[in-house]
């Protein structure tokens, strides 16, 4: 039963995208229209509902988890006080960085009105000096337009922006740049003359490599580039389109056999031995 | 006829999505032709829709039909692929020098992938080989949502080798943070527990070189499939084995050997015959001075990017 209803789950939305997708949003039966939008808006909506229902259970299952190694002294404890403290600072972080975000958006909703009726003045008597345009404001408005330049003029932590900024992207960056490494030690392995495929690899990278040169295009008299333009064009791309034609054919026909639960390992309907 | 195994809604779905695809797909078709001839001024991108759409509608009767085929047991026959061959061999070997084996989908394998889902027939499989010579599996996962679909996967994978209690030795672990966070998390625990088997399946984007690379360093026999074509290139350099592209989707009907998925492998193959007939039939009316028209219409609708298309 519970494999049915994870088909189910599975086969029903997908047909209604299907159906959409086919029919452009409505089913036509004669004068009858069955509209399938608000149904696909009712599967989309389901979908954050869901997300949240899980993060909301990780939360509650982190915290049991590593809390209990906590209390009990498990042999890895430090490790769970990290997860914890880790949780909370992010946590605090998000918060911290919400409550500046609202009240930058509060100032900004206040000062919109003044900056509104500026506007206004100057589009009637253009051109009009600002201060001319300023002197028609309340006090209210002036003092919106003042507190949002105090706010924007004063320094503020802002935790997440600082964590996005000074932590995360220089890590990613530091990773990143890792890559080159790796990239230029598994070409030296790619050139290797270990087999014929390698050699041919080998060889057409070699004419790729020097003819995208300007010294290997000086050198071979503007024949390397005319092979490398020929590889790059001709082979290469007609490879590539025959290689996502294939890819494009198989996608359609898996994602059909996921849709009708004959994949195995995802909806495990069938029981037949290996 | 209906196996009672397989259930009632097994047997009927397949045919009932069938002439669903096809009433709809001749629907669509018939609808754009009487559209197209009451409306004189429909535009490119409307007619590529069109063709895209009955497209689609074909290559999905194809493969409905190409199943149904196989259910009458009239499959075609398929090659072997060699890195999926060796992916049992490589488990062995593994389990041999009492090293894991280790599995992920990589950095990018979220939920809103397809290729994710494609890649849990080899995690069952690898699954129920590491079971069978009751050897330890590491899997490391890096989205929250993929965390259940990679258990059922390993356990039914154990399931079907008989031996369930076997799952403490299957280690998943959750290294969230992205692309790059999970590659280092990863990378780390290979360099830890030195896996002799690794398998990199799914959809990889940057972090495919990093995770061959360290495996290269722990001398792990490593398998990796992909359909994307900018990844394929360092898999190939730096993986023992690499299925590539379209082979990565016909791997659960490969390793399966199951007469219904090998029949859609089957139609697949007939979709791209006809697209290699209307290739060379495209190219051989080029040369001929009476389709000039109809090849620069064709032209006009496929090749310049109108507004409207689908």
């Amino acid at each position: 039963m519970r494999r049915r209803l994870i088909w189910a789950a599975i086969f029903v939305p997908a047909s209604i995208y299907l159906l959409l997708f086919f029919t452009g949003g409505a089913l036509a039966f004669g004068p009858r229209r069955l509209d399938l939008s608000p149904l696909a808006n009712i599967i989309s909506t389901c979908v954050p509902v869901l997300t949240v229902m899980a993060v909301g259970l990780g939360v509650v299952n982190l915290f049991s988890l590593h809390g209990a190694a906590l209390v009990k002294h498990r042999p890895e404890w430090p490790l769970s006080l990290v997860v914890c403290l880790s949780f909370a600072l992010t946590f605090w972080a998000c918060v911290a960085q919400n409550r500046l975000d609202a009240r930058r958006r509060q100032l900004q909703a206040a000062a919109q009105a003044a900056r509104a009726e500026v506007r206004t003045f100057q589009n009637l008597s253009d051109p009009a000096p600002p201060d001319q345009a300023l002197r028609h404001l309340t006090h209210e408005q002036r003092q919106a337009l003042e507190d949002l330049q105090a706010f924007e003029d004063s320094y503020h932590f802002e935790p997440r922006r600082f964590y996005a900024t000074y932590v995360n992207a220089p890590l990613a960056s530091t990773v990143m740049a890792l890559l080159g490494f790796y990239i230029t030690y598994a070409a030296y392995r790619a050139f290797r003359l270990k087999s014929l495929e390698a050699t041919v690899m080998m060889l057409s990278a070699a004419v790729v490599i020097l003819g995208s040169d300007p010294v290997g295009g000086a050198l071979s008299r503007g024949i390397l580039p005319a092979w490398a333009d020929f590889d790059n064009r001709v082979i290469a791309a007609g490879m590539q389109r025959g290689l996502r034609l294939g890819i494009a054919v198989a996608t359609i026909a898996v994602s059909l056999r996921i849709l009708l639960g004959l994949e195995r390992g995802i909806v495990d309907v069938q029981h037949k031995e290996d | 006829m209906p196996s009672t195994r397989l259930g009632r809604y097994e047997f009927f779905a397949p045919r009932a999505a069938t002439v669903l695809v096809g009433l709809l797909s001749v629907i669509h078709l018939a609808g754009s032709s009487l559209a197209s001839e009451a409306d004189p001024t429909a535009d490119a991108g409307t007619i590529r829709a069109a063709v895209q759409r009955g497209a689609l509608a074909a290559v999905v009767a194809a493969v409905l039909l190409g199943i149904y085929a196989a259910r009458r047991g009239r499959a075609l026959p398929i090659r072997q692929i060699p890195g999926l061959l060796a992916l049992r061999q490589a488990v062995a070997s593994a389990a041999q020098v009492r090293r894991p084996s280790l599995f992920t989908v990589g950095g990018a394998g979220d939920v809103t992938r397809v290729q994710s889902f494609a890649a849990m027939p080899l995690l069952r499989l690898v699954a129920r080989l590491s079971g069978k010579y009751q050897n330890r599996l590491l899997v490391p996962v890096c989205y929250p949502a993929m965390l259940p679909v990679h258990t059922h996967a390993i356990r039914a994978g154990l399931a079907e080798e008989g031996a369930p209690e076997h799952e403490v030795a299957c280690e998943i672990r959750f290294f969230p943070g992205g692309q790059f966070f999970f590659a280092m998390a990863a990378t780390g625990w290979m360099l830890e527990e030195k896996p002799a088997a690794c398998f990199y399946f799914g959809w990889w984007e940057a972090d495919s070189l990093l995770f061959a690379e360290t495996g290269q360093t722990i001398q792990a026999t490593q398998i990796a499939g992909t359909d994307q074509l900018s990844q394929i290139a360092f898999f190939i350099a730096a993986c023992d084995h690499t299925v590539i592209g379209e082979e990565f989707w016909a791997a659960s009907a490969q390793l399966s050997r199951d007469p219904q998925l090998l029949g859609s492998l089957g139609a697949q193959d007939l979709v791209k015959l006809a697209i290699l007939f209307v290739i060379l039939a495209g190219i051989l009316l080029c040369f001929h001075p009476g389709f000039a028209a109809w090849i620069a219409a064709a032209r006009e609708i496929f090749v310049s990017r109108g507004t409207g298309g689908a």
